[in-house]
């Protein structure tokens, strides 16, 4: 295998990455987010290591923590559709038991929710004796600067603004599973 | 989005949500049941709302606004989303019960006002 594709396509994919959404069209914006697939794809076949694991590798999890029972619908279909095993929990007391019975790829985690926001649910996460590697993605319908910058010092991985914009969702969904 | 003096004057619909939808969802009835799911709901959530405002039970207010705000951001109702935020700020910040039985009445138009669109330009799409 030539290392200069797998190089390439790397630096393809970082560009994507970097690439703002704004102004692109909903169908832009579906292609772009496939394209990211595609290279991350592309990645595990050429990579020797990725190549190795990739027989392994099964659909990603994600477990969605969220009260709301539209919302939940909403993202178990979306997120099924674009290739991720979904775990849905409306209550976050018992989401958090979830991560250590189940290999998770990544956390949607709603922060107003009652009997625990997901601020005390990102704290029970940081105190876990045995944390697994997953990454964090926090939405909320309290987007301030200050609101994001409270979510990222929490312990997120990163901050997405409700009601989501699904195109965004996708591409941050992936990038994190990536 | 919301002026200075806090009325809402953002689109009834999120046409990139709805579009999204409709791309993704080509060929089946997932949308339709999530609409008409909302229907169902969303006249037992503003019922209860009605009897929290009547009760003066503001964080019940808060709680229930919030849930609606939440199942509208689903269906795309926009301007619903920012009606329901409005509502919770101002039981939040602890305004005089008219104001905000005045919120909820503007609610439920606009949520009505939002089923008769998407139902109209959105379902049959699908």
């Amino acid at each position: 295998m030539n290392p200069k594709i797998l190089q390439l396509v790397q630096s393809i994919s970082e560009k994507l990455s970097k690439l703002s959404d704004a102004g692109l069209s909903m169908q832009a914006k579906l292609t772009l987010a496939e394209v990211q697939n595609d290279c991350n794809e592309l990645i595990k076949i050429v990579n020797p290591v990725e190549k190795e694991n990739r027989v392994t590798q099964s659909k990603k999890k994600i477990l969605v923590v969220d009260d709301d029972h539209d919302t939940q619908k909403l993202l178990r279909y979306i997120l099924t559709k674009k290739g991720f095993e979904v775990i849905s929990e409306l209550d976050p007391a018992i989401g958090i038991n979830r991560i250590t019975e189940v290999d998770l790829d990544i956390i949607l985690l709603d922060i107003m929710m009652p009997n625990m926001t997901g601020f005390e649910f990102l704290n029970r996460i940081k105190q876990h004796p045995m944390r697994p590697n997953f990454k964090v993605l926090v939405g909320s319908s309290r987007s301030y600067d200050r609101d994001r910058l409270a979510v990222l010092e929490a312990g997120a991985n990163d901050f997405i603004a409700k009601p989501y914009n699904l195109a965004e969702l996708a591409i941050k969904l992936n990038n994190l599973a990536s | 989005m919301s002026n200075k003096s806090g009325e809402v004057q953002s689109k009834l619909l999120n046409e990139e949500h709805l579009q999204f939808l409709t791309i993704v969802g080509e060929g089946d009835d997932f949308f339709e049941g999530l609409v008409l799911s909302f229907e169902g709901n969303s006249s037992k959530l503003m019922a209860s709302l009605e009897a929290a405002l009547e009760n003066q039970d503001s964080k019940e207010t808060e709680v229930i606004a919030h849930h609606l705000r939440g199942a509208s951001g689903s269906i795309g109702a926009q301007r619903l989303v920012e009606l329901c935020g409005a509502l919770e700020d101002l039981v939040r910040e602890g305004e005089n019960i008219g104001k905000a039985q005045k919120a909820l009445a503007e609610i439920q138009k606009i949520c009505a006002e939002s089923l008769v669109h998407l139902k109209k330009n959105w379902l049959g799409k699908k």
